[in-house]
C-alpha cells in the first residue's frame, strides 16, 4: 500500500514537471503561475439572444461558463483544425515506439465530425435554450477584440461568429 | 481514532459535497445527458486521448441513451455505496472499485465535452478509494495519502508560481484580472464586482499583494508534509483561499474543500502508547487501574490532587510502587479549571497519550464535555461512581443545567465505562445498551496477608467518615448500648476509621464515649485519616463493620442503592486484607466479595454474630482463610481482558497497535 502511494507521488511529480502534458489522474496545479503578459488584444464573445445581449453578472459562474465555454472550445477546434497538431504528435510518438498500428486502429475515433462546422451553431442555439430556459428565436454571437492596454477597453475589431 | 465513526463521517461529507457538485451540474446543464455533446476537445492529457481512442466519447455523442446511462451511474453508485455501508456496516469492495472507475471515466468525459478541468475533482476520485476497503489500516492509509495530496495541490501551485517567477512580477495580478475578467470588464461595468476588479487592475501593487498573499497561503501547506499540528489552520487557509478565488477571480474551486476532511480527521498511525487518568478525590480507586495500565500501556500519566497523591498508596511512595507512572499533581491553590486546561494541553502536546480515563468526575462536567467534543479522535473511558446520578437531569440552577447538558454530551461521547461492581455495570447496560461496561476492582488482592496475633483487645473498625447519609450511626450506638449490658470476654476497641470532626461526628462520638469502660474503648480521628494510617488500622481489625444505610441520600443528588447503583468504599477496602465484614443482609455483593460478609438482619442478630466472632476464634480463623481463598480471584490477571475491552485495545476498528 505504502509503495503504491510513493509510486503515485513520484509519478505525480514527474508528470507535474512535464507540465505541458498530463496523464490523468496525474494532473497539474500550475494555474496562473506563468507571468501574465498582456496580449495585443483580448477576444471576447458577445452573445445576443432574441435581440438581448447576455451579461455575465446576470448569471452564476458555472452558467456563464456554459454560455461561453462551448464557443471558446469550438473556436479552439477550428483554429487547430480539429487538433491536428496533437494527433500528429501522437502519431509520431506511437510510430517511434513501434506502436503505429495502435494509432491506425484508433484513428477513426480521434477526429470530430467533419460536419461539425455546420452542426455547431444549431447545437449551440439548442444548448442555450436549455440553459436559459426559454426558446431562442434569434441568436447572434459576435467575436470582439479589445485593446487591453488602455483604461476604456477600446473595441479594435468585431466579427459575426454565429447569426441564426 | 475510531474507524467506523471516521468512515461514516467521511461517507456523509463525501456524499454531501459530491451531490452538491452534481446538483450544480444539473442546474447548469452540465450532466452529459443534458449537454447532448456534438464535439470533443483535446486537452493534452494522454489518458483522455486513450479514452478517445476507445470510441466511447464518439459513441456517447451519437447515442444519447449512453449519456443517460453514464449520468445514472454517476448519480446512483454513491447512493448504493451509502445504503450498503449503512445496512451491512461494511464496504462492498466491488461497488467501491466500480464507482471509482466510473467516476474516472466521467471526469475524463466532462473534460472532453465541456472542459471541466479535473483538478478540483481529483480528491473525489482518490477519496472514493477509501470505500474499497474494510481494513482500518488501509482506510487510514488512503486518507493519509489524500491529505498529502490536498497539501500537494496547494504547495505545488505555490512552488510553480515561485519557480516560474510570476510572484515576482508586480503587474501579475492586475493582468490576470484583466484577461480573466475580460467578459465582465468589456460589458456594462456597473456592478460592484466590476468596480472592485477595475480598482484592483488600476492598483497593480495592491493586487500583487493579494496575489503574493495567496501564494503565502498556498505555501502554508508545505508545513502539512511535516506536521499535523497546523491542520486546523490549514483548513482555515483552504477556506480563505477558495473564498477569495471565488470572490475575486470567479473561479468556483469550492469543490476542492472536500480535502479538508483529511485535515480534520486524525489519520495518523499510532501506537497505544499512553493513557492519562484524571482523578480528584477517590484515590482509593486508582491502585487497580494503575496496576492494569502498567501492564497494558507503555506510559501512564495521572492528573490528581495533592491529597490524593499523598494518600494513593498506604505502604509506600506512589512513585516507587508505580515507577513508570508520571504523576501530575494539582497543588494547593491551583484552581480546578486551570488544572483541567493543563490536562488537555498535555494531551494535545503529547500525542503519544492515546487514551483518557476519567476516574472521578465530580465537578466541571461541562468543561470536560466541551474538551472531549473538540477532541473526537481520543479514546475516552470513565468510571461512574453513581449510576442514577449519571442519568439524572435537572434544571434547578445554572450548575444543574450545565451538568445536565454535559451529561447529555458525555453520553454521546463516551461509550466505555468502568464500575467497581458487576451490578452497577448491569444497571448502566440497561440504560445504554450500546455501551461497554466492565467491572474491575478498585484494587487487587495481594494475598498472603499475615495473620495478626491475638491481641488484648478485639478491634472493630467502622471505615469511612462519620456521615449520616452513608452509615447508620444511631444504630451503632443502639447496638453497643444493648451489647455492652452483658460484659464481653475481651475488651472491645471500636475504631471509627474516618473523619469524625463534623458536628454530626462529634455528637456520635460523644454518645459512644458514654460506653467507654474497661471492656470498651473508642478510637476516633478528627480530620482526614492518612492512607498509611488507614491501611494500618484496617489491617489490625478483627472485624470490619459496615452499618450502611440502604440508600445513599443527598440534598442535590438522586438516591443511590448500595451494591446496585453505587459502590461503597467497602468494596475498595475489602482487598486490603481478609477480615470478615459485619454488614446488613440487604447488601448484596457478588462473589468473591460476598465471601467476606457476615450478614445480619437486625441488631439482635448482629449481636449474636459479634459474640460468635468474639468467642470462637477458630471459626473466625476459618472464615479468614476462606475469604483469603475467595479473594484470590481478585488478581489483576483476571481483569486484563475487561481492561482491554474498556480501553478498546483489542478493537480492530481502532488502528492502534502495540
Amino acid at each position: 500500500m505504502k509503495g503504491i502511494f510513493i509510486a503515485f507521488i513520484v509519478l505525480q511529480i514527474v508528470v507535474d514537471l512535464a507540465h505541458s502534458v498530463t496523464i490523468f489522474p496525474f494532473v497539474h496545479y500550475g494555474m496562473f503561475s506563468a507571468p501574465a503578459l498582456l496580449p495585443d488584444s483580448l477576444a471576447v464573445y458577445r452573445v445576443t439572444v432574441n435581440g438581448k445581449p447576455l451579461v455575465q453578472t446576470d448569471y452564476r459562474i458555472y452558467r456563464w461558463d456554459m454560455i461561453t465555454g462551448p464557443l471558446i472550445a469550438f473556436d479552439q477546434l477550428e483554429n487547430t483544425h480539429d487538433f491536428a497538431f496533437d494527433r500528429k504528435k501522437l502519431k509520431e510518438y506511437l510510430e517511434q515506439t513501434g506502436c503505429g498500428g495502435l494509432y491506425r486502429w484508433a484513428e477513426p475515433d480521434l477526429t470530430n465530425s467533419s460536419d461539425i462546422g455546420r452542426l455547431f451553431p444549431r447545437w449551440y442555439r439548442q444548448h442555450l435554450s436549455r440553459l436559459l430556459g426559454y426558446p431562442v428565436d434569434s441568436l447572434r454571437v459576435d467575436r470582439c477584440w479589445y485593446d487591453p492596454h488602455g483604461d476604456d477597453f477600446q473595441l479594435l475589431r468585431k466579427e459575426t461568429y454565429i447569426n441564426l | 481514532m475510531n474507524f467506523t465513526r471516521d468512515r461514516n463521517f467521511l461517507l456523509y461529507v463525501y456524499c454531501l459535497l459530491y451531490y452538491a457538485v452534481l446538483f450544480f451540474f444539473f442546474l447548469d446543464q452540465r450532466l452529459l445527458s443534458q449537454l447532448h455533446p456534438v464535439f470533443l476537445t483535446y486537452n493534452r492529457d494522454l489518458t483522455e486521448i486513450g479514452l478517445i481512442s476507445t470510441g466511447i466519447p464518439a459513441f456517447i455523442m451519437v447515442h444519447s441513451w449512453a449519456a443517460l446511462v453514464a449520468d445514472g451511474l454517476i448519480v446512483l453508485l454513491p447512493v448504493l455505496n451509502l445504503v450498503y455501508i449503512r445496512l451491512k456496516g461494511c464496504c462492498n469492495p466491488v461497488l467501491g472499485v466500480v464507482f471509482s472507475g466510473v467516476l474516472s471515466v466521467y471526469l475524463l468525459l466532462i473534460n472532453l465535452f465541456w472542459q471541466a478541468d479535473h483538478e478540483p475533482f481529483m480528491l473525489y476520485l482518490f477519496l472514493s478509494v477509501a470505500f474499497w476497503t474494510n481494513r482500518p489500516e488501509r482506510f487510514y492509509a488512503v486518507l493519509r495519502f489524500c491529505r498529502y495530496y490536498f497539501c500537494y495541490v496547494f504547495a505545488s501551485a505555490a512552488i510553480w508560481k515561485l519557480a516560474r517567477g510570476s510572484v515576482f512580477y508586480i503587474p501579475q495580478m492586475s493582468h490576470i484580472l484583466l484577461m480573466h475578467q475580460a467578459d465582465l470588464l468589456t460589458g456594462p461595468c456597473d456592478s460592484f464586482w466590476c468596480g472592485v476588479t477595475r480598482f484592483l487592475i488600476g492598483h497593480p501593487v495592491l493586487s500583487w499583494g493579494l496575489y503574493a498573499g495567496a501564494v503565502a497561503l498556498e505555501l502554508l501547506f508545505v508545513a502539512g508534509f511535516f506536521t499535523r499540528r497546523w491542520d486546523r489552520l490549514l483548513i482555515a487557509a483552504a477556506v480563505l483561499f477558495v473564498a477569495a478565488d471565488m470572490w475575486l477571480m470567479r473561479i468556483p474551486y469550492w469543490t476542492l474543500l472536500i480535502g479538508c476532511v483529511t485535515l480534520y480527521l486524525d489519520v495518523r498511525p499510532r501506537r497505544a502508547g499512553g493513557i492519562v487518568i484524571y482523578e480528584t478525590t477517590h484515590h482509593e480507586n486508582l491502585p487497580g487501574l494503575l496496576d492494569l495500565c502498567g501492564v497494558h500501556f507503555e506510559k501512564t500519566a495521572v492528573f490528581l490532587r495533592r491529597l490524593s497523591f499523598d494518600n494513593l498508596s498506604g505502604d509506600m511512595d506512589p512513585q516507587r510502587r508505580w515507577p513508570g507512572v508520571l504523576f501530575v499533581v494539582q497543588e494547593e491553590g491551583v484552581g480546578n479549571r486551570v488544572f483541567i486546561v493543563r490536562l488537555f494541553r498535555f494531551l494535545r502536546k503529547d500525542r503519544g497519550y492515546t487514551h483518557l480515563h476519567l476516574s472521578t468526575l465530580d465537578s466541571n462536567w461541562l468543561l470536560f464535555a466541551l474538551y472531549l467534543f473538540l477532541s473526537p479522535d481520543r479514546q475516552v473511558s470513565m468510571t461512574v461512581h453513581a449510576v442514577n446520578d449519571y442519568f439524572t437531569w435537572s434544571a434547578a440552577g445554572v450548575k444543574a443545567v450545565t451538568e445536565s447538558l454535559a451529561k447529555w454530551m458525555l453520553h454521546r461521547r463516551i461509550g466505555h465505562y468502568l464500575f467497581f461492581l458487576p451490578g452497577m455495570a448491569e444497571q448502566l447496560r440497561r440504560r445504554m445498551s450500546d455501551a461497554v461496561a466492565v467491572a474491575i476492582p478498585s484494587r487487587f488482592y495481594r494475598g498472603n496477608v499475615a495473620q495478626r496475633p491475638e491481641g488484648a483487645a478485639f478491634i472493630i473498625v467502622i471505615p469511612g467518615s462519620v456521615d449520616p447519609h452513608r452509615r447508620d450511626y444511631p444504630a451503632v450506638i443502639a447496638f453497643f448500648r444493648q451489647f455492652l449490658t452483658q460484659a464481653p470476654l475481651r475488651t472491645i476497641e471500636l475504631v471509627l476509621l474516618g473523619n469524625s470532626g463534623s458536628d454530626y461526628g462529634k455528637d456520635i462520638v460523644a454518645q459512644l464515649r458514654q460506653f467507654e469502660s474497661g471492656r470498651f474503648r473508642l478510637t476516633v480521628f478528627d480530620g482526614y485519616v492518612p492512607e498509611d494510617e488507614y491501611e494500618r488500622r484496617y489491617a489490625t481489625a478483627d472485624l470490619i463493620w459496615a452499618p450502611l444505610q440502604p440508600q445513599k441520600t443527598s440534598d442535590d443528588r438522586p438516591p443511590e442503592v448500595y451494591g446496585r447503583t453505587i459502590a461503597s468504599g467497602l468494596t475498595a477496602d475489602l482487598q486490603l486484607g481478609h477480615t470478615p465484614v459485619l454488614a446488613p443482609d440487604w447488601l448484596m455483593l457478588p462473589l468473591p466479595y460476598s465471601a467476606a460478609l457476615i450478614p445480619y438482619s437486625s441488631l439482635e442478630k448482629a449481636g449474636e454474630m459479634l459474640r460468635k466472632v468474639l468467642d470462637e476464634p477458630t471459626w473466625r480463623q476459618a472464615l479468614s482463610t476462606s475469604i483469603d481463598h475467595a479473594f484470590l480471584a481478585l488478581r489483576r490477571e483476571n481483569y486484563d481482558a475487561d481492561f482491554r475491552r474498556l480501553t478498546r485495545l483489542d478493537d480492530s476498528t481502532l488502528t492502534i497497535t502495540r
